[in-house]
C-alpha cells in the first residue's frame, strides 16, 4: 500500500495584479504523491513549476486550494509553518549561493540548529550527511568558498538533507555543472533516496537525467498540472510534450521513430544498456529468419 | 605569416598563483594552437580544465607568462595595442547579468562602440544592425532585467557584434541558460559565423553544441587531448569519458553495437542520423 | 514587498516633457526646488502648484503615479506638519492638556505639508520622464567644469549608471537568498531587535560575497568592450538643446518672477 504524503487539491495562486514581478501562477493543481517517489518535475521556464513547489514548504501561500502534508493542511496552524519547512526541504536552484558560514561544518548545521536540536544530534547529522553528499570529514574545518563549484553544490544540499525532512525537493540541482558534476549530483540523489527512504522531488530541463532516476515524472504546463504518471507513462506522449516546448529522451525518440515506420519495438527506452539489446534483437533477429 | 591563422598559440604557459600556499597552480601547459579565420570552434572540457583560462588569453584579458598569443599578427602583451586587440576579439561570458552594463537594451548594445569613440549616426546604425541580427530589435527599448536568460545572452552578443570584431569569444555562454535560451544562442551564434563569417570560439560543455561547430577541440589538464572535426572527435569515447565529458548517446550507441559486431556507422552525431543508418540495415536485410 | 518601490521609476511615454534636453530638465528641476523655497505666501504656493501641474499634463504621466510616489512619504509629512503646529506661536491660541495649538502653527504646518508634497511631485516629475541613463549622463555634463578641480565627473557618473542597472538585480537576490534561508529555517520576523539583526546574516554574507563576484565579472566584460574611463568615448544619444527646451525655461522664468511678485504684495505668511 503506498502511503500519500503530499498532496495538493485545487491549488491555485494568482499574483497580485501590477506588479512587474513575472506571472509564474498555477492554475488549479491537485497531485496526490506517494511516500518513497523520486518525482522528475518538468515543464517550460514560467510552466509553474518553481511556484508548485514553493508552496509545498509554505513560502508561498496559495490564493485558493490546499496543502496537505501527511494528511494535514499546512496551513492550518501558521505558526507551524516553520516546522512545515523542516519537514519539506528545498533546495533552490544555484544553492551554493547560500552558504554564509565561515566553516562547511556550520553551514551544514544551519538548518538542524534552527530546529533547535542538540549539539549532539547537529554532530551526527554534519558528519552523516557530508558522508551521504560523497565528501569526508576533512571539509568539514574547511570554508565553504575556498571549494569549488561542484563541491559548494553538494555541501548546500548536505545543509538541506541535514533537516532530514521528509520530503526532499530539489530545484535544478545540476544547473551549470559540468557532465561529471552533474552524473555526481544525480548519484548522490538516488543513493540519498535508497538509504533514507524519503521522497524526492526533482526539478530538471534534462529529460535524459529525469528519464534515468525518477519513478513518476509531474509535467507542468502553462500554470496547469498536465501529467503525473509514471516514466514510461509520460514520455509515451511524445508528441503532447513536443507541443508544449520539451522533448522525450534522445534515445525514446529513436524507438518512437523506428516504431512510426513499422517496426515493433518498445518505447520505454532510457538506457544505453537496453537500447542496445533492444537494437540487437531487431537487427540480428531480422537475419534469423 | 600565413592570413588565414586568426588566432595563433605558440607553447603558451600560464599559472595562477595561490597566495595563500605560495604555490603556482599550473593552468595552461605547453600549448599551441591556431585558429582559422570564419573557423567555428568548440572548446570542450570538465570544469578546470583551461578552457576559461583560454578564452581570457585570446584578448588580452591574461598574457601567458611564457610562450605567446598573436590576434591577427599582434603580440597580446603588447599593452599599447590592448584596444585593437579587444575590438577585433569580442568576448560573451557566462553570466548574462554580470555583463550588462545599461538599464536599456539599445543603451547596452552602444556600449562598446561609444567607447571606440565612433560617431553618434554610425554607432545608431551598428546598433539597430547588431539588435536585428540577434533578432532583438523589438526589445531595444526593454530594460533588461525582464528579459529571459537566452534573451539577454542576445542582447549581451549583440553589444559585442556593434564593435564589428572579427572573432567573438564565448565563455560558456550556455550554462546559466534553459534549453529554449541554450537554442536561442546556439542559433544567433552559428548564424553570425555561416552568414558573416565572424570566427567563433564557443567554450561549452554540452556535447548536443559542440556537435554544431565546424572543429572541436578537448582540453584537458592544460593541454589538448582531441583536435577535429566534430565526427572525428566524438569517436574517441574513451577519451572523452576519461576526461570526465559526455558523449553523444547516438554515438556511444553505434559504437556499442559496433562492438557487438553490428555492422553500423560509427561517426553518426545525433539520434536521426543513427535511425537512418539502422533503417538502412533493416532495408538491406529484407 | 520591495520590488514595489516607485520613486524614481520611469514611466514610459512619448511626450514633448521626456524629449526635453535632460539637462534641461535637471535645470528646469532645480528652479522650480528654488521657486518653491522662495514660496512666502499660499498665493505663490498656489501658483507654483499650477505651474507643476501643467508640467505634467505636458508630460502625460498619469496623475495617479505620482501619488504612488507621495504615499511613501506621507509619515514624512505628517511628522514636519505635525511639529510645526506645535512649535510655531503667533496669533490666537488653543491650549488643551499640555498642548498648545497657535492660528499660526495651523498656517505654517498646512504650508510645509503643501511644500514637501510639491518637492516630491515635482522631482518625481524629473524621474518619470527622464530615463535614468540619460539622467545620469545629463548630470555629468552639468558638472563637467569640476574636472578643473581634478573631479573625474565621469567616474562618478558611470557609478551612478551601474548603482541603477544593478538595484533590480540585487533585489532579485535578496529575495532569492531570503527563500533560500527561509527554506533552512531561518526565522526573520520573530525575536528580540538583536535576534532580528542575526537573522540577517544569512542573507547578507552571501549576498556580499555574489556582488563582489558581480563587479569582479562587470569590470572584465566593461574593459572587453574596450571601456578605459570616459576619454575619447562618444555618446550615441546626443542631447540637443532645442526651442521646446527654451520655451520650457523660459515658462518657468515667467512663473519664478510672479512668485516673487506675489511674495511682494502679498506679504510673508512665514
Amino acid at each position: 500500500m503506498s502511503v500519500t504524503v503530499l498532496e495538493t487539491k485545487n491549488l491555485t495562486h494568482v499574483y497580485s495584479k501590477g506588479t512587474t514581478s513575472q506571472v509564474d501562477a498555477i492554475r488549479d493543481v491537485s497531485v496526490k504523491i506517494e511516500q518513497g517517489e523520486l518525482v522528475g518535475i518538468i515543464g517550460h521556464t514560467g510552466s509553474g513549476k518553481s511556484t508548485l513547489i514553493q508552496h509545498f514548504n509554505g513560502l508561498l501561500k496559495c490564493t485558493s486550494g490546499t496543502v496537505l502534508l501527511e494528511g494535514k493542511d499546512i496551513w492550518q496552524n501558521k505558526k507551524n509553518i516553520r516546522d512545515v519547512r523542516f519537514k519539506v526541504g528545498i533546495c533552490f536552484q544555484y544553492p551554493e549561493y547560500q552558504l554564509f558560514e565561515e566553516t562547511v561544518y556550520k553551514d551544514i548545521a544551519y538548518g538542524p540548529k534552527n530546529m533547535k536540536l542538540s549539539d549532539e544530534e547537529i554532530d551526527r547529522r554534519v558528519r552523516q550527511v557530508i558522508s551521504f553528499v560523497g565528501l569526508d570529514e576533512s571539509y568539514l574545518e574547511k570554508s565553504p568558498f575556498d571549494l569549488s563549484g561542484g563541491e559548494k553544490r553538494r555541501v548546500a544540499i548536505a545543509g538541506v538533507m541535514a533537516m532530514e525532512p521528509s520530503v526532499l525537493i530539489l530545484d535544478e540541482p545540476c544547473a551549470g555543472l559540468d557532465p561529471k558534476g552533474r552524473e555526481t549530483v544525480l548519484s548522490l540523489i538516488t543513493s540519498y533516496r535508497e538509504k533514507t527512504g524519503s521522497t524526492v522531488l526533482v526539478v530538471s530541463h534534462s529529460m535524459e537525467d529525469i528519464s534515468k532516476i525518477a519513478t513518476k515524472v509531474l509535467v507542468m504546463n502553462n500554470s496547469e498540472l498536465a501529467y503525473y504518471d509514471t516514466v514510461d507513462g509520460v514520455f509515451t506522449h511524445s508528441s503532447e510534450l513536443y507541443d508544449m516546448g520539451l522533448n522525450v529522451p534522445q534515445l525514446t525518440m529513436l524507438f518512437l521513430k523506428l516504431r512510426e515506420k513499422g517496426y515493433d519495438v518498445p518505447v520505454n527506452v532510457y538506457t544505453l544498456d537496453k537500447a542496445k539489446a533492444e537494437l540487437e534483437k531487431l537487427l540480428k533477429g531480422g537475419s534469423d529468419e | 605569416m600565413k592570413m588565414s591563422n586568426f588566432i595563433e598559440f605558440e607553447n603558451v604557459c600560464f599559472a595562477y598563483r595561490d597566495e595563500e600556499e605560495g604555490t603556482e597552480v599550473k593552468v595552461i601547459e605547453n600549448l599551441s594552437l591556431t585558429v582559422d579565420k570564419g573557423d567555428f570552434v568548440c572548446v570542450l572540457g570538465h570544469n578546470g580544465c583551461g578552457k576559461s583560462t583560454t578564452a581570457k588569453l585570446c584578448n588580452a584579458i591574461l598574457v601567458p607568462q611564457s610562450g605567446r598569443v598573436l590576434v591577427d599578427g599582434i603580440d597580446t602583451r603588447d599593452e599599447d595595442k590592448i584596444n585593437d586587440i579587444r575590438k577585433k576579439v569580442g568576448m560573451v561570458f557566462q553570466n548574462p547579468d554580470n555583463q550588462i552594463v545599461a538599464t536599456i537594451v539599445e543603451d547596452d548594445v552602444a556600449f562598446g562602440p561609444e567607447n571606440l569613440g565612433i560617431s553618434p549616426e554610425e554607432i545608431r546604425r551598428r546598433v539597430d544592425e547588431a539588435l536585428k541580427q540577434v533578432e532583438m530589435y523589438d526589445f531595444r527599448l526593454s530594460e533588461p532585467h525582464k528579459l529571459s536568460g537566452g534573451q539577454k545572452q542576445r542582447v549581451a552578443i549583440a553589444g559585442i557584434i556593434a564593435m564589428q570584431p572579427e572573432c567573438i569569444v564565448l565563455d560558456e555562454p550556455t550554462a546559466m541558460l534553459d534549453p529554449r535560451g541554450r537554442r536561442e544562442v546556439m542559433k544567433t551564434v552559428k548564424m553570425l559565423n555561416e552568414k558573416f563569417g565572424i570566427t567563433v570560439i564557443f567554450i561549452t560543455h554540452y556535447m548536443d553544441e559542440a556537435v554544431k561547430a565546424k572543429r572541436v577541440i578537448v582540453m584537458d589538464e592544460g593541454k589538448i587531448v582531441l583536435d577535429g572535426n566534430p565526427r572525428e572527435v566524438f569517436t574517441h569515447i574513451d577519451t572523452l569519458k576519461r576526461v570526465g565529458l559526455d558523449v553523444p548517446e547516438a554515438t556511444e550507441l553505434a559504437m556499442l553495437l559496433n562492438k557487438d559486431g553490428i555492422k553500423i556507422e560509427k561517426d553518426v552525431l545525433d539520434i536521426d542520423e543513427l535511425l537512418d543508418c539502422v533503417i538502412g540495415l533493416l532495408e538491406d536485410k529484407n | 514587498m520591495i520590488s514595489d518601490i516607485t520613486i524614481g521609476q520611469y514611466y514610459k511615454e512619448n511626450s514633448v516633457v521626456h524629449r526635453l534636453d535632460p539637462r534641461n530638465k535637471i535645470i528646469l528641476t532645480v528652479i522650480i526646488i528654488a521657486m518653491i523655497f522662495c514660496c512666502k505666501n499660499f498665493l505663490a504656493l498656489a501658483l507654483v502648484a499650477a505651474v507643476i501641474i501643467v508640467s505634467i499634463l505636458f508630460s502625460k504621466v498619469p496623475m495617479k503615479m505620482f501619488f504612488k510616489s507621495l504615499k511613501s512619504i506621507i509619515p514624512i509629512i505628517l511628522f514636519t506638519a505635525i511639529l510645526n503646529l506645535f512649535y510655531v506661536s503667533g496669533g490666537k491660541e488653543w491650549s488643551f492638556w499640555i498642548l498648545k495649538i497657535s492660528e499660526k502653527g495651523i498656517y505654517t504646518a498646512v504650508f510645509m505639508a503643501f511644500r514637501i508634497i510639491l518637492l516630491i511631485v515635482a522631482s518625481s516629475i524629473l524621474t518619470y520622464t527622464t530615463v535614468p541613463t540619460m539622467l545620469t549622463d545629463a548630470i555629468e555634463k552639468l558638472l563637467s567644469p569640476l574636472k578643473v578641480f581634478k573631479i573625474s565627473v565621469h567616474s562618478l557618473a558611470m557609478m551612478m549608471t551601474l548603482a541603477l542597472r544593478f538595484i533590480p538585480t540585487l533585489i532579485e537576490e535578496i529575495e532569492r537568498i531570503t527563500n533560500a534561508q527561509k527554506a533552512r529555517g531561518a526565522d526573520f520576523e520573530n525575536g528580540s531587535l538583536i535576534d532580528r539583526v542575526k537573522s540577517l546574516i544569512p542573507v547578507l554574507v552571501p549576498l556580499f560575497v555574489s556582488s563582489f563576484k558581480r563587479a569582479y565579472d562587470l569590470a572584465f566584460a566593461m574593459s572587453c568592450r574596450c571601456y578605459t574611463g570616459g576619454d575619447g568615448r562618444t555618446r550615441m544619444k546626443q542631447m540637443k538643446f532645442g526651442i521646446k527646451d527654451i520655451g520650457a525655461l523660459a515658462f518657468y522664468a515667467v512663473s519664478f518672477t510672479a512668485v516673487i511678485l506675489l511674495n511682494k504684495y502679498f506679504g510673508a505668511l512665514i
